[in-house]
């Protein structure tokens, strides 16, 4: 890289959406956007030599296809699927049919093309739905490949290495062919964060920004660029104090990743096989900036009360505008870990947390207004927030969770304002996920105790061991009195965390954790052993529990998990796993 | 003619992937085979027509079958719905 090259150009920052992290440099490819307009004027003397033409060059870009599924070979790559419905596309004997017909009205090939994809690509354009109207993007995708194609022949034959892309738009297989030319970012002008060229972006590890405007206007064949992949941001030839920030930038970029070593790419399982789930607990919008959240299985707890700055909403009496407030937020998340599931868990306000929300002066806030009980009693306050989590999960990864659940009644109660959201944001027309998931923590013996009753209304249940400790043992972690008597490793915790687990698994409920209690290898172990579908940590314990759980034996860990189970003291257990 | 009406249960709906699957199994028939959402149709053998068609989770889609083997066909395509595309 040359970073001391002179510049004269001045430096130009440009902004766009994150769609795929890291940092990257390098000189800029611009694809100008192929302008064809179908006229009749291009009327063609012999259809059947046209319609020959056409079938020969989507034979050419079959085999181009092949090609680059030969290059990423059999593993199982989203790419894999994403060409393979390319070349259905290509192969439909209906567009075949209407591609002949057109031709045979006096069109050229390139004519017909444009005209017929386009009828299709419009109708897909009428759909309410969005992400089924992203699917337009990959039919226009797809018809400009075959103009390129027939215009050109062979597309793109010379990029050079280290070039970052500028394109108005990308065709996933595009993505694939560049990838193969070692480019080193993406840049469009337009494009979403859920189509498949951006998840392949995100699965070859290519920085991209979308949206950003006008790119291919005032950006310049060979100009200079810096992609922050996190931010969005770009620099078009920089000046040297950019520069240098981004060295410092990419410098500690390169350092994470030598840390995370080999094991990072691979999937969560254990040394025997057995696959779970490992997540991530996301407490602030800068930690969507730690890209080792994109290296996990998805967020399996948002700590909403965190995330959202709730001063903004709580002296905000327009619900409205809160909601509003909360979608955007929770909708940069959602999208910003795409296809990756996140659960949103509902506001766990009061006790500790933020009490100077309310003036309240209770004795004992611990056993108080709080959690659930606390929504429940401000129902346009928490609806607000349901919306905002619906309005969020269009894109279909969105999950909600609710907090200090210790009724079912709690449940049902939710359940009904979850319908009335969905009702009220379908009058207004606005699109959310049908089938989102929904699940409740278990963090009091009250809610452990009833989970056969629980399950019927919930998808998966996660349980908060820090609360089901205290609560279970009835002692108080930060009073100095009685600290010792706060104890995860009692055996009564780990009865009700066997008893509820295994009371959801027969009804097929998931169930999660989201474990301070994984932070010791064998406590880990514990956890494998009991059968947890998932655990969620935070980030800067992911890559360690992820390393422990790679050298568990599952089949080890169950047996474990049954004598500790019998042990009669904490002390013995903790003996037994080796935990000071 | 024979008709049934199912609902996509699938969690994505009818995105790329399960219109390629439905393709597959409706290009095994010799029957026409249509499917219908709110009056609006496409021929079951057409991926890029399937893509069209705006069936999210939960969307009732009516599925047409004429052909001397369309009970075959209707009861295949009713198959691959109720099993989510085989997606869940």
């Amino acid at each position: 890289m040359d970073f001391n090259s002179d510049n004269d150009k001045g430096q130009l920052v440009l902004y766009g959406i994150p769609a795929s992290v890291g940092y990257s440099y390098g000189k800029a490819f611009v694809i100008k956007k192929a302008i064809f307009n179908s006229k009749k004027s291009d009327l063609i003397q012999n259809p059947k030599e046209e319609f020959e033409r056409f079938a020969k060059t989507i034979s050419e870009y079959e085999s181009q296809l092949d090609s680059y599924l030969s290059l990423i070979g059999k593993e199982k790559n989203p790419a894999v699927s994403v060409l393979n419905s390319v070349r259905s596309i290509l192969q439909d004997p209906f567009l075949w049919d209407e591609i002949k017909e057109t031709i045979e009205k006096g069109f050229s090939a390139e004519s017909a093309v444009e005209i017929v994809f386009n009828k299709y690509k419009n109708s897909i354009l009428s759909i309410k739905n969005k992400i089924l109207r992203e699917r337009a993007y990959e039919i226009e995708q797809i018809k400009n490949q075959i103009i390129e194609l027939l215009q050109t022949k062979k597309l793109f034959t010379f990029i050079p290495e280290q070039a970052i892309i500028v394109a108005n738009s990308l065709s996933p297989d595009q993505v694939v062919f560049f990838r193969n030319k070692q480019i080193t970012g993406i840049i469009t002008e337009v494009g979403g964060i859920t189509t498949h060229t951006s998840i392949l972006a995100r699965s070859f590890g290519i920085p991209e920004v979308i949206g950003v405007s006008n790119a291919t206007e005032l950006i310049s064949n060979g100009d200079e660029i810096i992609i922050d992949g996190y931010k969005g941001i770009i620099v078009v030839n920089p000046l040297e104090q950019a520069l240098s920030n981004f060295r410092i930038k990419v410098e500690k970029e390169n350092e994470f990743k030598k840390s995370l070593g080999e094991l990072i790419n691979l999937p969560t399982r254990t040394k025997d096989g057995r696959s779970l789930e490992l997540q991530i607990n996301l407490n602030t919008r800068e930690e969507l900036e730690n890209p080792v959240i994109y290296h996990s299985d998805g967020l399996g707890l948002v700590r909403t009360e965190h995330l959202v700055p709730l001063n903004n909403i709580w002296n905000n009496s327009n619900l409205l505008d809160t909601e509003d407030y909360q979608y955007q937020i929770y909708d940069e998340v959602a999208t910003r870990l795409f296809p990756k599931p996140v659960i949103f868990r509902a506001f766990d306000i009061g006790a500790d947390k933020f009490p100077n929300f309310f003036n309240l002066s209770e004795s004992n806030p611990m056993l108080g207004f709080r959690g659930i009980r606390l929504l429940l009693g401000k129902p346009e306050f928490f609806k607000a927030q349901i919306k905002a989590f619906l309005r969020a999960s269009v894109h279909g990864n969105v999950k909600i969770m609710l907090p200090m659940i210790s009724t079912l009644s709690e449940i049902q109660k939710s359940l009904e304002l979850i319908e009335e959201c969905k009702k009220e944001l379908d009058e207004k027309g606005i699109e959310y996920h049908k089938g989102i998931e929904f699940g409740v923590m278990i963090e009091t013996p009250a809610a452990a105790l009833i989970v056969d009753l629980i399950a019927p209304y919930v998808d998966f249940i996660s349980f908060g061991t820090n609360d089901l400790t205290q609560y279970t043992v009835v002692a108080d972690r930060d009073n100095n009195f009685v600290s010792m008597y706060f104890e995860p490793f009692h055996p009564s915790v780990l009865r009700l965390l066997k008893m509820a687990t295994d009371d959801a698994k027969k009804r097929k409920v998931k169930v999660g954790i989201c474990g301070e209690l994984a932070s010791h290898p064998s406590a880990t172990a514990l956890l494998i052993g009991l059968e947890f579908d998932s655990i969620s940590v935070s980030a800067p314990n992911f890559l360690q529990v992820k390393k422990w759980i790679s050298e568990i034996v599952f089949k080890e860990a169950r047996k474990k998990a049954k004598e500790v189970l019998k042990m009669g003291t904490a002390s013995d257990i903790r003996r037994f796993l080796k935990i000071s | 003619m024979v008709v049934k009406e199912v609902e996509v249960i699938n969690p994505a709906g009818m995105h790329t992937r399960p219109a390629a699957e439905v393709v597959k199994v409706a290009s095994r028939y010799k029957s026409k085979i249509f499917l219908e959402v709110d009056g609006y149709s496409v021929n079951a053998k057409s991926i890029i027509g399937l893509m069209t068609l705006p069936a999210v989770q939960g969307t009732k889609v009516k599925i047409i079958a004429e052909g001397y083997d369309e009970e075959e066909a209707l009861d295949a395509i009713v198959d691959l719905f109720n099993k989510g595309f085989n997606e869940i």
